[in-house]
Parts: structure tokens; sequence; C-alpha cells
């Protein structure tokens, strides 16, 4: 293989989605809720759109245009959860009770399942385009460090847990590719697989040539196609358009797994102060 | 013009419950959820908050009913007020059927349809006033209605008009103002909540027990027959510390409620004091679970709300003489100290803990002796006016 020329770099900011519980709806209707196995399109864009004070009605065209790469740190697992919801329902409509069968009066309930990624941790490159207006990067890092209301990674029970906001940089993929990892080290002579996920082509990924597994694709190509890309979250004319899907699986060195809690917390607090640039924070 | 800097109140609790299941699924097993790799004990946020919003609404004298039963509560009104049952009844009927909510006729074991027991096919969530409300809106029609029809099936039409029972429907008091109200079919009816509740989930890896348990009867008992018992199974139970998290976004509240900051302050306070002292109710009679968090920190932040959950990413481990409640604590502490080195203590307006511990703890702010003394200092600092600026 001939050594390509490495992309040019791009400017960029950096996000930390990672909490005990996460849901990036998809498919969801009425009583199932799902969750996608990576952060959506629609659900990061929509927790810009909140930190901007953004309400559903107002429109996301500027915050359509930026492009997101995902890093999985951890994939986690998925998390069923009963929810029942009310009472004084039809008995045929109830929960089914353990004798198998339906409860009546007043101790009717309406059964519902939410799906959540427990467990996972997810890095995000937030890119511009040639359509992104001047200065959306910097007006929506400002809006994460004073949101103008709470954010929640997909559903309002999943608060974020730590700092949000990484910083900024004008070599964003680089970092992407070397930020520290919230996992513990693998094992010696384990070299666990990094998915990296994106709305465009991944070969631009800056990979040192150490961390390229043996048979694995450059992600050049789509990998498939997802219904995530927002047109509108106004609430009678919700709308999502499909993109392609690309996918990349690294192998990022051991030493860039820091644990979990307060010791990755320290580690990616030297890593953000020595190499990201701190956007200036405006109290709105 | 200058704006008040928006203002969130996070609250966290260390909280130890011992052998309780105070939230299950449909099988009645102990939710649960990974986290950092082991498995935990988890309460739905969905849950507590309904045990917040129970605690609230005592508390503050001010409740609110969710139901689909809106027309039934007002007819048993009527009839206490003195109308005739089957007037009631059909008035009740009428009320329920005015609004933009489709509705469907109640069955008696879905077989013989019961006219006048009209249920709105989705929620209504409504200051508990709204059933006076109703009632007299009922009695200024009440000739109207003497001359109606009974409402028989899903496509009659209402001879009340729509648009005053709708206001009473888009009414609203504290608890709906805090926790909001999700209703599609009322223009103008939904209310987001200015309160975000996390799931409680233990600070450390937990067991589920199974408890197998016999009842003993009592008759055969009494002749010596021990040979059976009148009943056998096992339910499912476990026991932890548990961390609690939730934020109160002031600057929604305040636009929620409009009203005085005296009135803010009183609806904040209800919240965090039931948020403190509320427990899901679940298998209360065979556990007796009720007890009081061990810590509770509270924090004002003027830029962003933070949850200190990945305290205990790395699982706690117990103290050498046992216990999870103190190694919480320290790990809860230590993480507020690593979250404010990086994210800087400025937004910090004001920080504050009460706890059973004795030794100090660095990281969490000034140490108050009782839940209330904390509350007070924290709304104090949250609802100051800040100088040079209006609200």
């Amino acid at each position: 293989m001939t050594t390509t020329a490495r992309p040019a770099p791009e400017e960029g900011i950096l996000l930390r989605l990672a909490g005990p519980l996460q849901s990036w709806g998809r498919l969801s209707h009425f009583n199932e809720r799902d969750t996608a196995h990576f952060p959506t399109r629609s659900g990061v864009i929509g927790l810009l759109a909140a930190a901007m004070g953004r309400t559903r009605e107002q429109h996301i065209d500027d915050l359509a245009t930026l492009t997101l790469t995902v890093r999985i740190d951890r994939p986690g697992v998925p998390l069923r959860d009963l929810h029942t919801v009310g009472g004084g329902l039809p008995a045929r409509a109830t929960v089914t009770t353990a004798e198998g069968k339906k409860r009546g009066g007043d101790t009717t309930t309406l059964k519902t399942h939410r799906t959540y990624l427990s467990d996972a941790a997810f890095t995000i490159a937030l890119t511009t385009t040639s359509d992104t207006p001047e200065g959306l990067l910097r007006e929506t890092a400002a809006a994460l460090i004073h949101p103008r209301w709470p954010l929640f990674l997909g559903r309002r029970s999943c608060p974020p847990e730590g700092p949000l906001l990484l910083g900024s940089s004008d070599d964003v993929l680089h970092h992407l590719l070397h930020l520290p990892i919230a996992a513990r080290p693998p094992r010696a002579g384990h070299h666990p697989d990094v998915t990296f996920t994106s709305d465009r082509p991944l070969d631009r990924l800056p990979v040192p040539g150490a961390l390229r597994t043996a048979n694995a694709e450059d992600g050049d190509m789509p990998a498939g196609q997802i219904n995530d890309h927002p047109a509108s979250f106004h609430p009678q004319r919700r709308s999502y358009r499909a993109r392609p899907a690309y996918q990349r699986i690294l192998r990022l060195p051991a030493d860039q797994y820091t644990g979990l809690g307060t010791a990755h917390l320290n580690t990616l607090g030297s890593y953000t102060a020595e190499h990201l640039a701190q956007p200036e924070s405006s109290p709105r | 013009m200058p704006t008040a800097p928006a203002r969130f109140i996070d609250i966290h609790v260390v909280q130890s419950v011992p052998f309780a299941n105070l939230n299950r699924d449909d099988t009645n097993s102990v939710k649960t959820v990974q986290y950092g790799n082991t498995l935990r004990t988890r309460v739905s946020s969905q849950s507590w908050k309904r045990a917040i919003r129970g605690a609230f609404e005592q508390q503050v004298g001010d409740a609110a009913l969710r139901t689909r039963r809106i027309g039934e509560r007002v007819t048993k009104l009527l009839q206490e007020r003195g109308w005739p049952v089957d007037l009631a009844e059909r008035a009740g009927a009428h009320l329920a059927a005015a609004s933009s909510i489709k509705f469907e006729l109640a069955k008696d074991g879905d077989r013989q349809q019961i006219a006048n027991k009209v249920l709105t096919n989705a929620m209504v969530y409504v200051p508990e006033a709204a059933v006076v409300e109703l009632a007299d809106l009922a009695q200024e029609h009440r000739e109207t209605l003497e001359s109606a029809k009974d409402i028989k099936k899903p496509a009659d039409k209402s001879v009340l008009p729509k648009e005053p029972v709708e206001r009473v429907l888009r009414s609203r008091n504290g608890v709906i103002n805090l926790f909001g109200r999700m209703l599609a079919e009322v223009d103008e009816a939904g209310v987001d909540g200015a309160v975000q509740v996390a799931h409680a989930m233990t600070t450390h890896p937990t067991d589920v027990e199974l408890d197998y348990f016999s009842a003993v009867d009592d008759v055969t008992a009494v002749w010596g027959d021990s040979s059976g018992s009148g009943h056998m199974g096992h339910a499912e139970f476990s026991a932890g510390t548990f961390y609690r998290y939730a934020t109160l976004d002031l600057r929604d509240l305040a636009h929620n409620a409009g009203g005085t900051p005296q009135e803010l302050r009183e609806l904040a306070h209800g919240f965090l004091q039931a948020f403190i002292t509320s427990l899901p109710q679940a298998k209360k009679n065979s556990t007796a679970a009720h007890t009081i968090p061990d810590l509770v920190h509270v924090s004002v932040r003027s830029d962003r709300p933070l949850s200190y959950a990945a305290a205990f990413e790395q699982p706690v481990s117990a103290a050498i003489e046992g216990g999870y409640g103190a190694p919480s604590r320290e790990a809860l502490a230590g993480y507020a100290r690593a979250a404010n080195t990086m994210l800087g203590t400025r937004h910090i307006l004001t920080a504050g803990w009460t706890s059973l511990e004795t030794k100090t703890l660095q990281g969490l702010g000034e140490r108050h002796d009782a839940f209330d003394d904390l509350l007070t200092a924290a709304l104090d600092a949250a609802l100051a006016q800040p100088s040079g600026s209006a609200a």
C-alpha cells in the first residue's frame, strides 16, 4: 500500500457524551422506544439546539450543516426498561398478570418500554461544511458551556456526566483519535477494536500507520444508510431524511485507556488543558 | 439589557437502602443497570419522580390529578351537590367529551357498554381545582344538559362549549409547573417540566436476592399437621447505597410559574425537600425501607447542571469494616474536587452539604447541620437578584 498524503487538518469542536444511561431513538413509536447504538445526528443536533435555547418550532438548518464523527469509546449494553403509565384503561389494554389474567377496575395500567444504552461513552468531533454559517461552531461551543436548558443524552432522565464540551482545535480529527478513552486498559496482548462512525467518508481520519488493522476498510464507502438527518423538530412536522453512514474500525494504543470515573476525569482534564482551546464562555 | 444568569440547582444524594425492592419490572424483578462494567440496582427516574410528586403535593397542599376519568370525577362532585344521578352522569360525560381529546366509553367486562362513563383516550393532568371548575361549568349549562341526549358512542358530540373546558384543561398549578405536562391533544396545554431527574443507581455492584417464603395455614398448624404450607413463593430484593441526582432549572420554573419570587422559592424548596425525603413505596409493607439520605449535596450553578454519576463509574469498594456509605461519600467528594479543578468554580454560586457523616468532606462546600439550613442557604444564593441586572 502506498502512503497517501495526510488529509488537510480541519477545525472543529469535541464533545464527550457519557453517562450511566443514554437513549438515541430512531424508530420509536408509541409504547416502544428504541435506541441506536451510537448518538444519532438528530439527537446531537437536538442537544445543540437545546443548549442554544431554540424551541422545537425554531429552525435548525444551520446546525444541520455540521458534520459529526463519533468515536465509540465504550459501546455499552442495551437496557429495556418497563414503564407503566396511569390506570383506568379498559381491561383488554392492560398489563397481563403473573397468572395470565387481566386486571380490571382501578388497578389497570398501560405498559410501555423504553430502551436505553447503559454504560456507554462516546467522543464526538463536530466539523463544518461549506454551508455552515461563519461563527456557528463558536456560538455552539459557548452555548454548551452555558446551556439554556439542562442537556440530556437522548432522554431527559439521562443527564450527561462530566464535561460535555472538551474544547476546540484546528486539527479536531487528530484529537478524536488521541483523546483518552474512558475504559480500563486492555490486558496485555489484547487490542480492542474502536469503531468510528460518521456521516461522511472516514478515510480522512489522520490514522498513524501503527493503528491500522490488517484488513480493515478505510471507511471511504458508505456502510449503510440511517434515517436520522433532521429537517425539522416541529412537534407537528417532525421529519428526518436518510443519510449515508460510514464506519471505520481502528486499534488504539493500550496507554490511551485511562480508566473510569475520577481517574479518567483527571487524565481527560490534563489532555484538554494541554491540547485543546477552551472557547470563551459568554454568559447568556 | 443584561439578563439574569441561567441558574441550575443541582442536588446530589447518597442514600443507603436496606433489603427492599423499591421499583420492580413486569416480572417483579429488581430493576438493574450495568455501569462501569458492573451490575447495579436501579430505581427508574419515573418511579422516583412519582414519589417526589406525592411528597411535594402533601407538603405544599396543592395536588394535581392525572386521570382518564375526569368526567366520572366531576359526576361524583355534582352528585355531592345534590344533582340526580343520571343527570350528573350525563354532565360528566358531556364535559369529558367536550375537549379535543378523543374518548371511548367504559365497558363492563368488555361486554355491556356503560353509557355516560366517558374515558378520555389521553390522560389529562390538571390541578385538583379543575374538578370544581368543571362542575361549575356544568352548573352554568344545567338546562342544556337536562334536555341533552346521553353520550352513547365515541362519535357523539358534547352539548357543552369546547373552549371553556379546554381552558380548564390548560390550567396549571405548582406541581405541573415543576414536572411539566404532555397533552398534545389540547392546544397549548403542553408544559415543559423544570426538573430533570436521573435514574438512581447503587454506587457499587449489587446482587439480587431471591427471598423464598411460605405462608403457614393456621388451621393445619393448630392440628399439628406441619406437612405443608398454605402458599409458597419467592420475591426479589436487593440492598445498597444509591446515588441520586436531579437538577432544577430555575429560569424555566420562573417562566412556567410566573408569580412572585416568594412563590418561586416555595416551589423550589418544595421540590428539593421532596427529593430529599421521598422514597418509592413498592413493597413498603414487607420491607419498611424508610431511610433518609446519608449525604445531601446542593450546588447552585450559573453555567450548566453537572451530574456526579461518574464518581461511581469505578464501583465503590466496601470499607474494611464493611459498609458502602462512607466510601460512597468520599468518592462523591473526590469526584466533585476533580470536576471543580477541570471546569473551574467560578460558575458555582454556592455549594453546601448535610450528612450523617461526622468527618469533614472536602470539595462539597459549606457544611450545614440540617437539610433545611442547606436548602435555605442554596435558595438564598439562587434567588438573590444579581447586581446590576434585571431578572
